[in-house]
């Protein structure tokens, strides 16, 4: 029945990938090669992410990784997950996947990505820490099929050691005349050269090009991203060319483990009659479902919108917002799969 | 999974839609939905060998019967259980191989080289459920986009949308004894068109018509079923608040099985109510003579999860739409009939409705009756004509200065808020027709008269567009013009594909400048809502402001 298969793969739901190979890159991190059934190639554009499901304690919980391999080499896709204090998902990849093992997974999504058709002849990437996944991507990306655009790459780590990607990176910036890698370090320990310290105003105005036409790309916790977004607003850069990848799975990841002594709000859900209550860290969707509330998680990963709701009082903390529209973010809706309380709720179905 | 067929579907700002992940929005898993993929695929085998086998004589009124029946399976919020689906691909399987043995035989005997079918029809149905899973990739409905373009996917899901709402409507008839092999036939030539996978945008546009017209056939085979069995409806006041006593709820559109629930209930002291689409039974003279028919309970289905949870008796789903019973707890005290399933509810097989019953029985039932309220219903093809000529009389003397049908099925988007906004908006000179459980954001509102003429006419379900088109006719003829020359306007409100397949029929009848919302149906690109547009004058809801002085000035 493989009469019209097609080389590339058709996503169709839950598809099972294969661990090819497994690369330790940091002391925390590592780099999981995935393959397709019946060596079918991928299709994705680069700084996109796939969802990967991993089954624990009976049950299957998704995380949404971004992808740190070039969509110029199809035959494999890699996640690069870094183990995070409470990280479910992310940890239980760490200690349990090694090539052979099967992983569900969902056709990559975002539009934090590149646009074959639309690349600007500068640009600017800026991570910090495991936000320096994406950019790999875009990176490897361009240098292979961009050679005439500048990239100006902003990375920001604690120390050589927390530094991911750290050797091909730098292999690449001596290989390519067009990459300009500036690496910002906390706590350098001198073994390779860089800028000591956070990045700043200062160094995004005087490090990046002057010149009409720069589009940049941040990906990293909300606050660098807010910090790098106003300078680079401050150094010119126009809001439209500044493009931040919007989901955080890393926060989803941890929101999932519930210490017995988190702190304990209450959920409550006029419309039905229901009140119960929401741990700190606890993921609005999981809570709603168990209260037996009519929602829908269908990709559980912050990507489909199936379980948009309206938050009518209080506030949560969400790691996705990726396909509400501004007006509905405005209005109060969040995505419960990627939602965790700070406070009483009262939430609108 | 990959389903675009309902309203709800999932729709990214950047303008894509489907369901494409672990599960739909309807709740349909990843596992049921490429299932259905499946049964689909299986039965445009079936049809392609009931084809073929039909220029040789063979006509098997049983494979007529079931390959509708199967494929209403997998309309939207009908059938949920991934065990019941690989039931009845099973079966269409053995109809499909059953066919083909006669048809080979068939062709030996009288010496015809057989046709050469496509490969397709051949297909084997494994053992295992993991590899039928592994197959189903094969049969998602968007599997070619790369190659044809949206377009020719988009044109192919409207055809295979409108046959199934088609095929939903030839079971509701079959229910009531209305079959014909002609309907039957053609209804296969569709559905072995649809599985050749066509790419001429011409002939699947013409595909879409002729489903229309066909279906414009089913409804009237409906409504001769219902009217014959149940006798001509009658305008009719219904409760819509509850009355003390257990309770059971009849929900869905098969007025058979409100019958046998009314018969094996009675005596019993059980209050029987009606739900959603069920309503315009009241209408009904047969359902009369049954004291314990007292009212109709809730509204339309999407509210279900609350509305059930909260009716202390039992329900009975006769047909869609059916979503997740276990959200408010009610699964136990909910049945499934037909084709309808839900993992783990009790499913009523034969026609044996003692389970409900005592489920019924077993429930405190309601403890105090709440003051009336009413709604009418029952102005279907009869009571329509009959009232024609005042009609006629009141539209002479300019009483009555324009119709407008505001209708079809309802959904929980806030954008639906448009449809009640209409109704009260219309001037007072002007008649409100509707059908289907659209109705309920506005049937509780007073319209009052026009001297004598009741301004708010509930026709009935949604396969009731027939009788409303029959009063547009009526009309037409009366005023000696064409439908499109009325002052009649059509706002629709769609949802699952069997008001995509009423949409087909008023469009193959030529019929004009109808208003459908809240969204366009995802499978549609801007390409094909532009060429509706353009040789239909069908357009997307905007506000009621500037519609209703549109349409008034038309």
């Amino acid at each position: 029945m493989n009469a019209i298969a097609e080389h590339h793969l058709f996503w169709q739901g839950e598809t099972p990938l294969t661990c090819i190979s497994r690369t330790e890159e940091t002391h925390d991190t590592a780099t999981f090669e995935l393959a397709a059934p019946s060596a079918q190639f991928f299709d994705f554009l680069p700084g996109q992410f796939v969802s990967v499901g991993a089954a624990i304690d009976g049950k299957t919980l998704w995380r949404a990784y971004s992808i740190s391999s070039s969509p110029t080499r199809p035959e494999t896709l890699s996640i690069t997950v870094k183990r995070v204090a409470g990280g479910r998902v992310s940890n239980w990849l760490l200690d349990n996947v090694q090539p052979g093992v099967e992983l569900p997974a969902l056709a990559p999504a975002g539009d934090f990505a590149l646009r074959p058709d639309d690349v600007a002849g500068s640009v600017a990437l800026f991570s910090s820490g495991c936000g320096i996944t994406p950019m790999m991507s875009m990176t490897r990306w361009l240098l292979e099929n961009r050679a005439d655009t500048e990239i100006h790459f902003f990375h920001s780590a604690r120390s050589e050691d927390d530094f991911i990607f750290r050797q091909e990176l730098r292999a690449m910036a001596e290989a390519h005349a067009n990459l300009k890698l500036h690496l910002f370090l906390t706590q350098p320990q001198g073994r390779m050269s860089c800028h000591h310290g956070r990045l700043d105003a200062g160094r995004v105005q005087s490090l990046l090009p002057e010149g009409a036409g720069i589009r940049a790309y941040l990906c990293g916790q909300e606050h660098y991203m807010d910090s790098v977004s106003d300078w680079l607003c401050a150094a010119g850069v126009p809001e439209s060319a500044i493009h931040r990848e919007n989901f955080a799975p890393v926060a989803a990841d941890v929101s999932v483990g519930v210490p017995v002594s988190a702190e304990r709000f209450s959920l409550n859900v006029p419309a039905f009659g229901k009140t119960a209550e929401i741990a700190e860290g606890e993921l609005l969707l999981d809570v709603l479902e168990r209260e037996g509330l009519p929602i829908i998680g269908a990709c559980r990963t912050g990507v489909c919108g199936s379980c948009k709701c309206k938050v009518a009082a209080g506030e949560v903390d969400s790691g996705s917002a990726l396909p509400l529209t501004p007006e509905e973010i405005e209005a109060g809706y969040v995505l419960a799969c990627s939602s965790v309380a700070k406070g009483d709720l009262v939430i609108e179905l | 999974m990959f389903c675009v067929q309902c309203e709800h579907t999932i729709r990214t700002p950047q303008g894509d839609a489907g369901c494409s992940y672990a599960r739909g929005m309807c709740g349909k898993t990843g596992e049921v939905s490429d299932l259905q993929d499946m049964l689909v695929h299986l039965l445009q085998a079936v049809s392609t060998y009931a084809v073929a086998a039909r220029k040789l004589g063979i006509v098997d009124a049983e494979i007529d019967n079931y390959a509708p029946q199967a494929f209403f399976s997998t309309l939207t919020n009908v059938n949920f259980d991934a065990d019941r689906i690989i039931d009845f691909s099973r079966r269409a399987e053995a109809y499909r191989n059953d066919l083909r043995r006669r048809y080979e035989a068939a062709c030996a005997a009288q010496g015809v080289t057989p046709e050469a079918l496509p490969p397709a029809a051949h297909y084997k149905l494994p053992d295992a459920k993991t590899v039928m899973l592994s197959d189903a990739l094969q049969f998602a409905l968007n599997r070619q986009k790369k190659e044809v373009g949206e377009d020719v996917i988009g044109l192919r899901l409207l055809c295979l949308y409108g046959l199934k709402g088609a095929a939903a409507y030839m079971e509701h008839a079959r229910v009531l004894g209305q079959t014909d092999a002609e309907v039957a036939g053609k209804y296969h030539e569709f559905m072995a068109f649809l599985g050749t996978q066509p790419t001429d945008m011409g002939a699947l546009f013409q595909c879409a018509m002729d489903i229309g017209k066909l279906n414009y056939r089913i409804m009237a085979m409906l409504d001769k079923g219902e009217t014959e069995t149940f006798g001509h409806p009658e305008p009719t006041r219904v409760n819509t608040v509850p009355v003390k006593g257990k309770a059971i709820l009849v929900s869905g559109h098969d007025l058979h099985d409100l019958e046998l629930i009314l018969q094996q209930s009675e005596g019993k002291g059980i209050n029987v109510f009606t739900h959603g689409e069920m309503l315009p039974a009241h209408a009904y003279p047969a359902f009369k003579k049954y004291p314990h028919l007292v009212g109709n309970y809730g509204t339309a289905w999407q509210n279900q999860q609350k509305e059930f949870a909260a009716f202390p008796g039992s329900i009975v789903m006769t047909s869609n739409c059916i979503i997740d019973p276990n959200v408010g707890q009610y699964g136990a005290r909910i049945f499934t009939r037909s084709i309808v399933g839900w993992p783990g509810v009790t499913h009523i097989d034969d026609n044996d409705f003692s389970a409900a019953i005592d489920a019924a029985l077993e429930q405190p039932g309601f403890t105090e009756d709440a003051a009336p309220v009413y709604t009418t219903t029952g102005f279907a093809r009869n009571a329509l004509m009959g009232a024609a000529p005042a009609v006629i009389e009141q539209v002479k003397a300019g009483n009555i200065k324009h119709f407008f049908l505001i209708g079809g099925c309802d959904g929980d988007k806030s954008e639906r808020t448009y449809f009640t906004d209409l109704a009260k908006a219309v001037p007072q000179d002007a008649l409100v027709l509707t059908l289907a459980c659209g109705k309920f954001r506005f049937n509780t509102l007073e319209f009052g008269e026009i001297n004598g003429i009741p301004r708010f006419l509930d026709i009935g379900q949604c396969n009731d567009a027939y009788s409303a088109i029959q009063l547009a006719l009526a009309l037409a003829d009366a005023f000696e013009c064409g439908v499109n020359e009325l002052p009649l306007s059509l706002v629709l409100s769609w949802f699952e594909q069997k008001a995509i397949v009423v949409l087909l029929t008023l469009l193959s009848l030529g019929i004009k400048d109808i208003r459908v919302g809240p969204t366009a149906p995802g499978f549609l690109t801007p390409n094909l809502v532009g060429v509706l547009n353009q040789q239909f004058g069908l357009r997307l809801i905007s506000n009621v402001e500037d519609d209703l002085k549109e349409m008034l000035a038309a």
